[in-house]
């Protein structure tokens, strides 16, 4: 058990030094830190909050499921998980919506390009679990359940991405 | 309420709201959003936006 404490302490170590050398790569002023203008900064800070609430909500309901000692078919730590990607969610599709998502140093093309190699990157484990026939032997269990729950998150983002483009070029560019 | 003097001002000076977004350092959304009332900038971005279109703050600013 402490082995994979450990293994899972290293990957959370290789993906924040992944990130920071990512967001230097991704913003066209070389810069760690994604620069946003002053009505973007209130739209992001309104977004966090929600985002705070949103996770607070999830982390007392998974409580109370532990308090009535519900037992459910996965682990504790997906749970904590699903309460920060429902957070984060909150906070990608409220910034998406009010046009505060994108900052001013963002290579739009990088960023879609990672998010596809990141997307790639979830589904490979689940088809490979497809593919070598654990699902039909094991059932649900062998599915990577991760997995399937960041590519769903990524889903969504995309989709309210795509939906407030699509609302915007209906209501014209510039209006 | 609508910013009909700086949309005018704007289009006098022949500029889109993504070049008056690039000369004052913001997103084009921000200036749209100037221009249609939904946001009131601070006096930081107001005079950083008179300065590009060489109006003062009462020609855009001020009812």
């Amino acid at each position: 058990m402490a082995s994979v404490a450990i293994v899972f302490s290293l990957g959370i170590f290789v993906a924040i030094i992944l990130t920071i050398v990512i967001m230097k790569f991704t913003n066209t002023d070389k810069k760690i830190k994604t620069q946003y203008d002053e009505r973007q900064e209130i739209i992001r800070s309104r977004g966090y909050k929600y985002s705070f609430y949103a996770m607070l909500i999830i982390e007392v309901l998974f409580m109370c499921i532990k308090i009535a000692d519900i037992k459910l078919p996965v682990n504790d730590f997906l749970l904590h998980l699903l309460a920060m990607l429902f957070g984060c969610l909150v906070l990608c599709v409220y910034s998406i919506w009010n046009d505060a998502y994108w900052g001013l140093n963002n290579d739009r093309k990088k960023y879609i390009i990672i998010y596809a190699l990141v997307t790639l990157f979830n589904v490979a484990p689940i088809v490979a679990a497809f593919l070598e026939g654990d699902f039909r032997t094991e059932g649900w269990d062998a599915l990577p359940i991760t997995n399937i729950v960041v590519v769903i998150w990524l889903a969504l983002i995309a989709a309210a991405a795509l939906v407030k483009k699509i609302v915007d070029s209906r209501s014209g560019e510039e209006d | 309420m609508k910013n009909l003097k700086l949309k005018s001002a704007r289009a006098g000076k022949d500029l889109s709201q993504d070049q008056l977004a690039a000369l004052c350092g913001v997103s084009r959304q921000t200036i749209s959003a100037i221009e249609k009332g939904d946001y009131n900038p601070t006096i930081n971005l107001c005079i950083a936006i008179c300065k590009a279109l060489d109006k003062t703050l009462d020609d855009l600013f001020w009812e």
